[in-house]
């Protein structure tokens, strides 16, 4: 693998210093002369007729400067990301789906006027029987479809035989899973600002995932044309899948047109609770069978995700999950076939890994288990069955297979990280080690989602040497904002202090589509080195005419913030001269680039975890003493990013697994704040060690891979092969709480 | 509704003697972000259950988010725009960007003033104490053991410090 | 939302404030709680009476047969003090783990009281021990044994519109007597507890003398389990009895379901096990006391 002065170093954000001076804004930061504040009413039922909206008191209010509902909106009601149906305001005379649905948005000139203003606002409701239960809508799709039809999502896989994989089979372990809801809890809520212009124009300055998209959303319901409106995305409070649907974005520029005022809302972390897209819930049926000898003969799988009140991200999260069962192993015969449907229950969208963290955890939980009934070592099992260098993985004949690492190699490198057990049980504290792998895809060529396809990036030198990039990609907290400065940076032989990076502003950056699926890195490192390497030609063109070796421009190197000719040291010239020079010479110090991959448009990584615990048989506590996680990263562009983003991932599975738990009852949330959801601290994870498999892939950016979401794959099935060793149980249901863990042990064991 | 009657409040913020008139009713949080403009100090749950309105109120540790203003009156506050003078760095922020404790970034101002409250007391901390003192903030991204990693750089710069 | 703020240096000056206002105000110590409580509407008050600054409601004072804690003193400063560390480990222990450090940081021991959550963690070892609250109304100084101080989910006899918590008085535990606190929870801080219990014991040559085990949220108030008890005292100290007692409380404790803390079969399952574990860490702490 080559080196690099910066690509692969421990570079420090580029915004790290405003962030921990207390510095830099986020959506809730920011303010503007005259602003008002912002507040919804929203329905307390689950599925509701709206007869009529009585906005006069509110109105009337002192403070209060604007009451808008259905009827301001002149354009389409209606947002949503992959499915085009979750209403921006509920009209009178539709129907409500959700608790939580908009009704109306006050501005005022405070929050506490705004707050009271909703609660003046008189709604009339006729109540509708209302759907909770994902299997009832699969059984009758007809009678209890609350859109024109009752399904958000599908997916459909069948290979080889599978009658004939469950006659082989010596041993099969078949079940049905659970999976619970996973709330993004990210600690900075929905937030944003809406600045009207005196041209008619808007500017939004919100936290979200694809500023492009929402442009989009505004220009299409409030009848305007995407040139007037122009979308910010500030630094953000996390987002993990979160913030990629519709927030406060299209309220706030509905008031603020309608008052000629700036409009702020800050959504309330109930309000961020109930109404932004959770995990999908659902139920996974799992069977699986192998020979005696350990060899896996079928894999067949149904599974039905709950995708809530509205379609969102639900296809592409269903899709996502049913490609991510098979993960690293060969399976000849297999069937993959899962839904999602509408209830009336809160929405379910993307979190980090959309449904490969449900797919891979039953597959990894069942592997164990399946291991068990064979009595053989759950490694030894899993070697067994491994994909090796050249098989095609099984569910995705489509996807990238980017480089020579092999799934053994992560596996062991994880193993040999953590070392053996040291602790051992006694009476009431027992031990257990767990191991999990997987094969998370990540988005490199687009082509599975709409508008993702089609990366741009710019970089533009000014006149005196100064460099901007400029990318249309979200540093929502990931760092990628500083990896695409040490790409830029290393292109043209300067430091990362020498770079500016503008990102995510509508207006200033070309197209990425949105920051998910892992494909930050991949795709707008790959248009920035694409761009960058544009501008140095031409930027070594002007070079050799002035060292008059024109056109040979092979010897040239950029190093220094100089040019300098290899084979002729003493011929070097600065590039702030050549910027001054092009400048004043008519040649273009702008160059914009285009990525669209010509390969698959998925690629794949391996990664594997390593759990021990220790789980107290009295009380049901749960104590994780070690946890490795080791991935398959390609080259790492950034290790100190790279470390935070699998050990962050890795704690969210830990979170999914051990203790999150959102409970909603009758379309309520009943888990509406921070300490009845509850989210890891700083006394529930040990110390994470990640080891990174640094084979360059062909095709990223240096041989990067993606790694955003990979950690949250492993260590949810690794905790929860732990425990079940641990207890010498099945353990099925999750999170595995205190109370959940002991009646676990109360049922009967494993054998 | 009764109109408010202000009431004279008065603070050494981040060192500065600092007067206002504000409303009984408003709270510490909302003092510092909307009155003053110090939005360094965040709110991510307005109940106390983040941790990422955390300021130092007299050498302890609070929530600003559930503290009246007035209860703080006549007392030091630090908040994280008190650490750091112009562009120097205070070590606690220098480190927590050296080893990559910034993440999002929405929780570091709370989890930086917790370590500054650690430090103040206890230079010399062991891991436990380290998690325990920063067990009232939660980060999202989890960053928790580069936070460790963070306060333990800090004291071996200050070990090193002290031998030359 | 309160219109008015007081910071009286005395407590007379502090019910003066209470009688002028006539129900709308409201005592403040560290607010963790009513802050919450007044946003949301689930508590009024138009008026605040913080009692942080009155000198004679702080600090932990060992009397001649007792402990007395000022109402306002924090439950970081209960944790810290020397003299509870000597006689109570299980307050420390509880006063250790509630919410979080900044809770602890501002929380008081008669908050923690007054709230009337029904598992606070000092609480429940006040209420083991026995402790008497001193209540300073319009008419004088009354006494109030915690236990009497809870009439319901949330709901405390003491009304902060009208009287003030001064202090708590609990008798210091003999040489002879071993205390405990246990808490199971979903998470290890920042979290309510899923089961938590208080265990006071005192052992006279080999046999139970006194004991008082008291557990929640197995009902919305703090409770003893007086079968447990009644079988502990008397008896001697073996596992049997310990796991006897146990079983007792298991059967008296009536947790109810709970969508966030977990079916009330399984939580009354888990008594079991924590009242054994509870006793039997009380029971070796009183006799390491009484050898050492």
């Amino acid at each position: 693998m080559q080196n690099y002065n910066i690509i692969g170093k421990p570079v420090v954000k580029i915004n790290g210093r405003d962030i921990v001076r207390g510095k830099s804004k986020y959506g809730s930061d920011f303010s503007f002369p005259g602003m008002l504040f912002a507040k919804t009413c929203r329905c307390s039922f689950p599925y509701a007729k709206v007869n009529k909206i009585e906005i006069s008191k509110a109105a009337k209010l002192n403070g209060v400067v604007a009451v808008a509902t259905a009827k301001d909106i002149p354009g389409v009601n209606l947002h949503g990301f992959s499915v085009l149906d979750q209403p921006v305001l509920v009209a009178e005379g539709e129907t409500a789906k959700m608790v939580g649905d908009p009704i109306a948005v006050v501005a005022a000139v405070s929050e506490e006027i705004a707050e009271q203003a909703v609660k003046l606002i008189d709604i009339e409701y006729k109540q509708r029987d209302p759907i909770y239960d994902p299997e009832e809508v699969l059984k009758s799709p007809e009678k209890y479809k609350i859109h024109h039809t009752a399904f958000c999502g599908s997916y459909d896989f069948e290979a080889g035989d599978i009658k004939k994989g469950i006659d082989a089979a010596d041993f099969i372990v078949e079940d049905k899973y659970n999976l619970p809801i996973q709330e993004h809890a990210y600690i900075e809520t929905e937030s944003g600002v809406a600045v009207p212009g005196d041209d008619g124009s808007i500017t939004i300055i919100a936290g979200g995932q694809d500023p492009y998209y929402v442009r989009y959303s505004i220009a299409k319901s409030l009848g305007l044309k995407e040139t007037s409106i122009r979308c910010i995305i500030p630094e953000m409070g996390g987002s993990f899948g979160g913030k990629q649907q519709i927030s406060v974005q299209i309220l706030i520029a509905l008031l603020a047109l309608k008052t000629s005022r700036p409009v702020k809302m800050v959504w309330t972390r109930e309000e961020s609770m109930l109404v932004h897209a959770k995990r999908h819930p659902g139920s996974v049926k799992h069977k699986f069978g192998a020979t005696k000898d350990g060899k896996i003969t079928f894999m067949q799988v149904e599974y039905l995700l709950d995708g809530g009140a509205y379609g969102a991200t639900s296809p592409n999260v269903t899709f996502w999950m049913g490609a991510h069962f098979a993960g690293p192993y060969k399976i000849h015969n297999i069937s993959i076939h899962g839904k999602a449907v509408y209830t009336n229950n809160p929405v379910s969208a993307a979190f980090r890994s959309m449904g490969g963290l449900q797919a891979t955890l039953v597959t990894e939980l069942q592997i164990d288990r399946l291991a068990k009934r064979l009595q053989m070592d759950p490694i030894k099992f899993r070697e067994i069955n491994f994909l090796i260098q050249g098989d095609k993985p099984v569910l995705h004949g489509i996807c990238l297979n980017d480089s020579k690492v092999t799934v053994g190699e992560v596996l062991n490198k994880a193993l040999n990280r953590i070392g053996p057990r040291h602790s051992v049980s006694t009476t009431t504290r027992k031990m257990g080690r767990g191991i999990a792998l997987g094969m998370p895809l990540y988005d490199v060529g687009g082509e599975l989602s709409m508008g993702l396809r089609g990366v741009g990036a710019t970089i533009e030198f000014f006149r005196d040497g100064s460099v901007e990039v400029r990318s249309g990609s979200v540093d929502m907290g990931t760092g990628l904002n500083t990896v695409l400065a040490q790409i830029a940076a290393n292109e043209f032989g300067l430091k990362v202090e020498d770079i500016k990076v503008i990102s995510a502003d509508s207006q200033r950056t070309a197209k990425m589509g949105r920051t998910v699926a892992s494909r930050g890195a991949y795709t707008s490192g790959n248009a920035v080195i694409i761009a960058a390497q544009e501008l140095k030609k031409r930027l070594a063109e002007v070079a050799a005419h002035k060292f008059g070796s024109y056109p040979k421009t092979a010897s040239l190197v950029f190093s220094d913030g100089n040019i300098y000719d290899s084979q002729a040291k003493n011929k070097v010239i600065s590039l702030a001269e050549i910027a001054d020079f092009c400048y004043l010479n008519g040649i273009n110090l702008v160059a914009n680039s285009w990525f669209i991959p010509d390969h698959a448009s998925l690629g794949h990584t391996f990664a594997a975890a390593v759990i021990d615990v220790e789980v107290n048989i009295e009380t049901g506590e749960t104590t994780i003493l070690n946890c490795v996680i080791a991935h398959d990263s390609g080259r790492v562009l950034n290790p100190l990013n790279a470390k935070a983003q699998l050990i962050g991932a890795g704690i969210q599975g830990i979170g999914y697994a051990l203790m999150e738990k959102m409970v909603v009852s009758e379309g309520q949330l009943k888990t509406t704040t921070l300490h009845d959801y509850l989210i890891p601290t700083s006394l529930d994870i040990p110390k994470i060690d990640v080891v990174f498999i640094e084979e360059p892939s062909r095709t990223g950016p240096y041989g990067a891979k993606g790694l955003g979401e990979h950690g949250i794959f492993v260590t949810a099935p690794a905790l929860l092969n732990a425990i079940a060793s641990a207890i010498d149980r099945n353990v099925i249901e999750f999170p595995t709480t205190p109370d959940i863990v002991y009646r676990i042990l109360k049922g009967k064991s494993m054998n | 509704m009764k109109a408010l009657t202000k009431q004279n409040w008065h603070i050494v913020l981040n060192g500065q003697d600092v007067s206002r008139e504000i409303e009984p009713s408003m709270l510490l949080v909302d003092v510092l972000r909307n009155e003053i403009g110090l939005t360094g100090t965040k709110i991510g749950c307005g109940k106390g259950d983040c941790g990422a309105c955390s300021v130092i109120v007299d050498g302890s540790l609070v929530y600003s988010c559930l503290i009246p203003a007035l209860a703080v009156n006549g007392k030091s506050i630090q908040t994280i725009e008190g650490l750091s003078k112009d562009k120097d760095l205070h070590p606690i922020q220098q480190a927590f960007l050296d080893v990559g404790a910034v993440q999002c970034g929405f929780c570091t101002p709370g989890m930086i003033m917790a370590v500054k409250c650690l430090l103040d007391k206890n230079p010399k901390p062991t891991e436990l104490d380290i998690r325990e003192a920063i067990s009232g903030n939660l980060c999202r991204c989890g960053s928790y053991s580069f936070i460790i990693e963070a306060v333990n750089l800090i004291t071996s710069r200050e070990a090193q410090h002290a031998k030359l | 939302m309160w219109q008015d703020y007081f910071t009286p240096l005395t407590t007379e000056e502090c019910l003066q404030i209470l009688k002028n206002f006539q129900g709308r105000a409201r005592i403040l110590a560290g607010g963790t709680d009513l802050i919450m409580q007044l946003k949301e509407g689930q508590k009024e008050a138009s008026c605040l009476v913080d009692i942080t600054n009155i000198c004679d409601l702080t600090g932990v004072r060992v009397e001649k047969d007792s402990i007395y804690i000022g109402a306002a003193t924090i439950h970081r400063e209960i944790a810290e003090n020397e003299s509870i560390k000597k006689y109570v480990s299980a307050l420390v222990e509880a006063c250790s783990v509630i919410g979080s450090p900044q809770i602890r940081n501002r929380g008081t021991i008669a908050g923690n009281i007054i709230s009337a959550a029904p598992a606070a963690d000092a609480a429940l070892v006040l209420f083991a021990l026995g402790a008497e609250l001193e209540v300073l109304t319009f008419n004088g100084l009354v006494v109030i044994p915690i236990k009497e101080v809870y009439e319901g989910l949330k709901k405390s006899k003491i009304d902060s519109t009208k009287e003030i918590v001064r202090g708590i008085r609990f008798p210091i535990p003999s040489k002879t007597a071993g205390t405990s606190f246990i808490r199971i929870s979903q998470r290890k801080s920042l979290s309510l507890p899923v089961l938590n219990g208080a265990f006071f014991v005192q052992i006279d040559n080999g046999f139970f003398t006194k004991a008082s085990i008291v557990l929640a949220p197995v009902a919305p108030v703090p409770i003893n389990m007086k079968e447990a008890e009644k079988a502990l005292v008397n008896s001697l100290v073996t596992y049997e009895n310990i796991r006897k007692a146990s079983i007792l409380a298991s059967e008296e404790a009536n947790p109810r379901d709970s969508l966030i803390r977990g079916a009330g079969e399984i939580r009354k399952a888990m008594v079991k096990e924590l009242v054994a574990r509870g006793l039997e860490i009380a029971v070796s702490r009183a006799k390491q006391k009484s050898r050492g």
